[in-house]
Formats: structure tokens, sequence, C-alpha cells
């Protein structure tokens, strides 16, 4: 890694746009002033790949701004209605110039500080007694003020505690939906050797309607059974001596540069926001590409078509590949750009500014996500809600391991709840959404061969472990009997066949 | 700081001065051998002492300090001026305009934004409290830092061109004599420095594209080195170039002489000099007597060959 001319290509890059004439403000009224944005995706991309520092990224993009705002000065007409100058608009003054670090992944202040002595869980080995069970049983409760049920998707017992992962939902004496917690401190709960523990409920790093119930105090390791109690209900006895048929995860070596993991997650998650945000790629796009006049005639319109989101993600890529080249964590010869201006070429996205012509292949889930999509696909409904029972540890991979505790479809979404043991750096949703904190890639293939992208959506990082939630997307469209699991990093790639056993609410 | 083997860098600069709302009225300020001197504050100290203990801090004497305070800053170099043509707009009206927005922020950035549950039984809200605050506090600090750089920035640039110019070799001057930047780690903000002023001038001298103009710092006793390499798009223009060059030849207005992009001042003063120019890349630099031209602007010398 060259963090020299890592720094020497931003700062280039910002004298560039200086002297673009294309970067005047295109109105007066705008707000602020604010730096080019292949520049602030130049300097995320260094920063997420370590190049580059923060401090040294924030000062650089505040600079630019300053340097941007000092050579436009706004109309005339604008400035005399709000007073002696737009000096307040123009020069940022309500804002923070450039802040960057809520964009921006291993920011140090964002790490969670560690607990004050007097709560604090004692320091704990590095081999916990982890113990992974699937469980899938409903527990149903009742009440005066609520009902419903409570979906026991895992146990996981590890260094930091054992917990029950679950999926709930409430409603109110006269039936309707209820957004209120299940009354876990009403619920009894003993294990086979008659002792008894409490359940402490806990949302952190799960999306809503899933939780982590802890048990305290911390039970033993060999535990054969518990016996929940609900109110209203009889107790309902769960095995934890279950063990999951599953063949065993397959690790391959491979080599990828930390600028091309970036890019990969780039394109991981442009997939991912065109589904999300169902550009129609049916009507756009041909079996073969059009001609380049044909393109450019036709752009207006895809751009039209396309979300923002998804255009705005791809801006600036070139600039992107440009900083990670310079930064020598990218080499020249990396097959990935010609990947990336591929999937945009796919996707109908131009002003990326990738030089390297689109390559003729692509990665088998990239694809996968494409041709599915592009056979109009996505009108296709998804699962109705329910959970699967999954309890599958993958073996280590970046200097983590994923631990899958239940996988569970809820309005319209399917989210896979996990468990990261490792070093995790504190912070957490990037920049473009993209979460470089989290090192790996994951996809997800269903038992119909579909490929989804499965990227967190939420984790909370406690105590050497994160409570982790990914979104699969798209959506699951039916209860498969087992997914395929593929986890990236730089250096091995896993893939797991997860059997799933699925259970329904009544 | 200022001296070198060839005299102090500004040597090829006359004094300059400009006029700045002060108090009630409008104060001169003059720069003179790379120094401010106010000439209506001659106890600018004693100033403030009394502003420490709760007077007004006059303008002409904030302005001197923020000088002193960016004399070294490489921001400068970033946001300051690339050239004559370059123009940057900031006046005294913009200046009190930003102070004014600076000082009538209250509020930072809404922490967090982050998930909202209706319970977290769990959770310990105490120490999470704490870290909000802290965070808080940080960053209302990183704030007002941030306002009251870009004030004085904002401030030195309103003095003009002239002054915009002489504080950008000032920067250069004092990375200079640290070694350039090589020890420092000055390196990438110096090239890109130079890169930003050497591009227009090297497209008046030989019609490039800036975009192909390739700056390397150079370390060694002699001037650096230049060529020109490929065609088309592929072609460009690579010169080595001291940090000194950013000061003793830029910032005096000497960057091209005629047909020649100059390269060194090989015996500095003003109204006369000589320096050392090439006439095309490649070339062996040639010495040159250059005059400023009596007529041309007052800010920053416009230079000839008279030989």
């Amino acid at each position: 890694m060259n963090r020299e001319r890592a720094e020497t290509y931003l700062r280039l890059l910002a004298e560039a746009a200086l002297r673009d004439p294309a970067l005047a403000p295109r109105s007066a009224d705008a707000p602020f002033v604010t730096a080019p944005i292949v520049l602030t995706r130049a300097a995320w991309a260094l920063t997420a790949v370590g190049a580059l520092d923060l401090r040294t990224a924030e000062a650089i993009l505040a600079d630019a701004e300053l340097a941007v705002a000092t050579r436009h000065r706004p109309d005339e007409a604008v400035r005399s209605s709000v007073g002696p100058r737009l000096g307040p608009r123009r020069f940022a003054g309500g804002r923070p110039l450039a802040r960057m670090s809520h964009l921006m992944p291993s920011w140090p202040a964002l790490a969670p500080a560690p607990a004050p002595a007097d709560t604090a869980s004692p320091e704990r080995p590095a081999d916990g007694p982890d113990r992974y069970v699937p469980v899938g049983q409903m527990i149903l409760f009742h009440d005066e003020l609520i009902s419903g049920e409570l979906d026991l998707m895992a146990y996981a017992h590890t260094a930091a505690g054992a917990r029950l992962t679950a999926t709930w939902r409430t409603r109110d004496p006269l039936g309707a939906r209820h957004h209120g917690v299940p009354p876990v401190d009403a619920f009894t709960l003993t294990d086979d050797r008659g002792k008894s523990y409490d359940l402490v409920f806990d949302t952190k790093g799960r999306p809503e309607s899933t939780c982590d119930l802890t048990l305290r105090p911390d039970p033993p390791p060999g535990i054969g059974w518990l016996e929940i109690t609900a109110p209203g209900e009889r107790a309902v006895r769960v095995d934890l001596g279950r063990r999951a048929e599953r063949p065993e995860p397959e690790i391959s070596e491979i080599s990828l540069s930390i600028g091309e993991h970036l890019l990969n997650r780039i394109a991981e998650r442009l997939l991912a926001l065109a589904a999300d945000y169902r550009v129609d790629w049916h009507s756009r796009l041909a079996s073969n590409p059009p001609a380049p006049a044909h393109r450019a005639q036709l752009a207006p319109a895809h751009r039209a078509q396309l979300a923002a989101p998804v255009t705005n993600l791809a801006a600036g890529l070139g600039a992107t590949i440009g900083a990670l080249e310079a930064a020598e964590v990218l080499s020249p010869l990396s097959p990935v750009p010609a990947r990336l201006a591929a999937l945009c070429a796919s996707l109908g996205i131009g002003g990326h500014g990738i030089i390297a012509a689109p390559a003729p292949e692509l990665p088998e889930p990239w694809l996968g996500m494409l041709t599915h999509y592009h056979r109009r696909k996505p009108e296709t409904s998804p699962a109705g809600d329910g959970f699967a029972a999954v309890a599958v540890a993958l073996p280590e991979l970046e200097g983590i391991r994923l631990v899958l505790l239940g996988l569970h479809t809820c309005d319209g979404g399917t989210w896979m709840n996990a468990l990261a043991l490792g070093q995790l750096p504190g912070a957490h949703q990037g920049a473009l959404g993209l979460d470089m904190a989290f090192p790996l890639s994951l996809w997800v293939r269903d038992g119909a061969g579909r490929w989804h992208a499965a990227r967190p959506s939420g984790w909370y990082h406690e105590d050497g472990e994160a409570a982790l939630t990914l979104r699969l997307t798209p959506p699951l469209t039916r209860s498969c009997a087992w997914i395929e699991v593929l986890a990236t990093g730089q250096s091995a790639e896993v893939r797991a066949t997860v059997p799933l056993c699925w259970g329904y609410p009544p | 700081m200022n001296s070198g083997p060839n005299g102090a860098w500004f040597t090829c600069l006359p004094s300059l001065q400009t006029q700045v709302p002060c108090g009630t009225g409008r104060h001169t300020v003059r720069w003179e051998a790379g120094s401010l001197e106010l000439s209506s504050h001659p106890d600018a100290e004693g100033e403030l002492v009394l502003a420490a203990l709760g007077g007004d801090k006059a303008r002409c004497v904030d302005v001197a300090q923020a000088w002193a305070r960016h004399a070294d800053d490489l921001s400068v170099l970033a946001i300051g001026p690339r050239g004559p043509a370059d123009q940057i707009a900031v006046d005294w009206d913009d200046v009190l305009a930003a102070e004014q927005a600076g000082s009538a922020v209250t509020g930072v950035p809404v922490l967090g934004a982050g998930r909202s549950k209706p319970t977290r039984l769990a959770s310990q809200p105490g120490p999470t409290l704490a870290r909000a605050g802290a965070r808080q506090r940080q960053m209302q600090s990183e704030q007002l830092k941030a306002q009251r750089r870009r004030n004085d920035v904002l401030s030195l640039l309103a003095l003009g061109y002239g002054f915009q110019v002489r504080l950008i070799g000032q920067v250069a001057a004092a990375h200079a004599a640290r070694g350039g930047g090589e020890q420092a780690g000055s390196g990438p903000a110096l090239v890109a420095a130079i890169t930003g002023r050497l591009a227009p001038v090297a497209e008046e001298w030989l019609g490039i594209d800036p975009d192909q103009v390739v700056v390397s710092l150079h370390s060694g006793r002699s001037w650096g080195s230049s060529e020109l390499t490929g065609y088309g798009a592929d072609r460009r223009l690579r010169v080595s170039l001291p940090a000194g060059w950013l000061a003793r030849v830029w910032a005096c207005g000497l960057a091209r002489v005629g047909r020649h992009l100059i390269v060194a001042v090989e015996q500095p003063g003003w109204p006369t000099a000589r320096v050392l120019g090439l006439r095309a890349p490649g070339a062996k630099p040639e010495p040159l007597q250059v005059r400023a031209d009596p007529d041309g602007p007052a800010d920053v010398p416009h230079w000839e060959a008279y030989e």
C-alpha cells in the first residue's frame, strides 16, 4: 500500500476538479457548496482500504469545499434578498465542513467505549463454551393485555453468554397487531438440572420483531433442555441436544486485494440497490447491448428510469478505481474494474467514469441476480411470514467467525440472524450503504438456484461479539429446504449448505 | 525560513498594501519583505493584552495573527489562487457574514440517527448517554475550530490577490526549508500545489492540456528536470521542481517570462533579477535577465526579459 501516492492522487483530483468549468454551482440558492462527488468517493475509498486516515481525508475535502466556495459568488439578486451576502450558505457556516466521519469505516471515535468497571463483563477466554443449536419452536403467550407468539430460531452459548434468538409478534385483546414486546419477565425457564433462569430481552443489532433472549444467570455448558412456560400457556421443552445434519463447509483459497474486495462490495451494493428500487431492467435492456449512438439516444430515458440512489452509487467509480490503483491496493491488471463496467452497462448506468472496457463475463452471483431481474422476476411475490431454525458456525474468515442463528421472512423481507465473533471495528453504516467495517462479502443461493445478496442491516458489538442481522436482497420467494451460503474474504471463501427447518405461525 | 543561498524568497517582490475595515474606519495593512506591518496599530501586543482582558480586538491585529497562524499551513496552497486568472471572490462583507453565521450556530448535527426500538430492556443507558455526550462535545469543539480556521482563511483571502500570493510563497518557503516535503510528510500537498499552479502556465507555454502536466518534487541541488512524452491523449509534460519554486518563482510572478518557463532564480532582486528559463521541455535552461514592468499590476509584478 502506498499512502503517499494515495494522498497525492486525492489532492491532484481536487486540483483537476477545481479546473473543471462544470464545477460552478447550478443554482445560486443551493444550500451550500460541496466538494465534487468524484473527490468524496475517492476519499471514501482510500479511507475504507486504510490508505488514507480520516483526518487527512476530511482536511483535503474541507479545503476543496472552501476552494470551490471562494470561487463562486452567488447571483446579485439572491444576495440582495437575503442580506449583505450569502456567507452563511456559501461558506457553510451552519455545518461542519466536509464532515466525513459518519460516512467512514473504522472511525475510532465511533468505536464503543469500554464499559465502566462496575457493569463490565469479566475478561473472558478466547475459547468459550461455544454451542449452537437450531431450535424451531414456537412459544405462545397471552395475558389480559397482550397475546402472541415467540418463534425460537436458535440457541447460542458463547463466552458472552447464552441466548435464544427469536422473532415475535403480539396482538392486543381485540386481535389487532400490537407493537409491544413479549412479557418475557413473566416467563419461567428451567433446565434439565432443575436450575431456573430469567430471560433478558434485547433487540440490539436486530431488525424489528427480532430479539435475543439472554439467559441469566449463565447456564452451565452441557444442559440438555430448557423448559419455557409463558403466561397462560403450557410449558414447552426446547431440546438442546439436537444437532443439525449438514455437510461440512468447503473452504477455498482465493487472493483478492483489498481494492478488489471493496469494488466487489460496491458491485453487490449496486445490485441490491437496483433490486430495492425496482429498476425496470426489462424495458431498457435487449439481449445485445445497443450501439453507442443508440445508447446515447436512450441515455436520458434510462437515467429517468433508474432510481437516483443507483446512479449516485455509480458516480465517481472511475475516480475510486484510480485512487485504489494509486494507493497500490488494486492492480492495473485486475479484472474487477472491467466487471464493474459490465455491471453498470447491464444496469444502463452511465457517468461512472470507468475506463476499462466491460468484461465479457461476470461472477455467478452477479449474473444470477441480473438474469433474475432481466426476466422481470422482481414482481414475484416474496415468501410469507415465517421462520427457520438454523445454527451453523462458519469457519473463520478475515478474523471473524460467523454463526448463522436463524432465518426469518417478515413483511416481504428476509433476514438472516447471525453472531459475528472476533475483532470487529466499531463503525456501523458506511458511505453509500456499504458497511466496510464488516469485512466479508456474503451471498445466499436458495434451493431454486437464485442468488441473494446478504448485507448487514444492523449490528451491535459488545464483548467481542456482534449481534448481526443480514438482509437478503431479493427476499426469498418460497420456503426452500436449504440454502447455500457463500462468504468471501480477501484470502478465502467458504461455501456452506445450510438446511432450513421451517416453523410457521398458526 | 526566508533566506536561502540566493537570498530571501521574496526578494523579487515589491512591498504591497491594502485597506482593511477596522473599528469604525479602514486601516492600512502593509506587506514588506515577508512581514505584515500594521501602521495604525503601533502597539499591537498591548492591544492583544487588552483584548485578552475583555476588550475588542482590532481586525487588523486579527488579520496579522491569522497570517502568522497560517504561515506554514498547507491548506493555504489548496485554497489560494492558482494564477492571476483564478479569481477568488471573497471580500470583507463575506468575512463578516461568515463570522456572524459562525457565532449564530448553537447546535451541532443530530447525533446517532440510530435505530429506534420500543424497548431495550437489557441496555445500559448510562454509559451510552455518556458516550453520546462526549461525542457531542467533541463535535462542537471540532466545529468551533473549523469555523475559526475558515474565518482566518477568508480574512487572509479578503486581503486580495497580491497578499494571497505572498502568503502562498511564505508557506511554500517554510516547507522548502524543512526539506521540501520528504521529511515533513508534506510531499503530496506540495506536488498538488505545484501541479495546480504549473499546469495553467504550461498550457500557455506549450498549449498542453493542464491535466497532462505531471509534477514530482525535486530534492537535489539542481533546478530539477523536464520532458515531454507521448502523443495525443498520452502526451505528458513531466516536470520535477523543488518546493521552493512555488515561493521563489511562481509567487514572485516569474513562472513564465516571454517564451520561457522559469525554473529557478539565480540572482533575485526587484525590479531586476537573473533567472533560469526553459525554452522547451528537455532543453537546457538559459540564464535570463528580467525586469519588472513598471506599468504592470501592483500586486504581483509582470516581468520581461531585457537581454
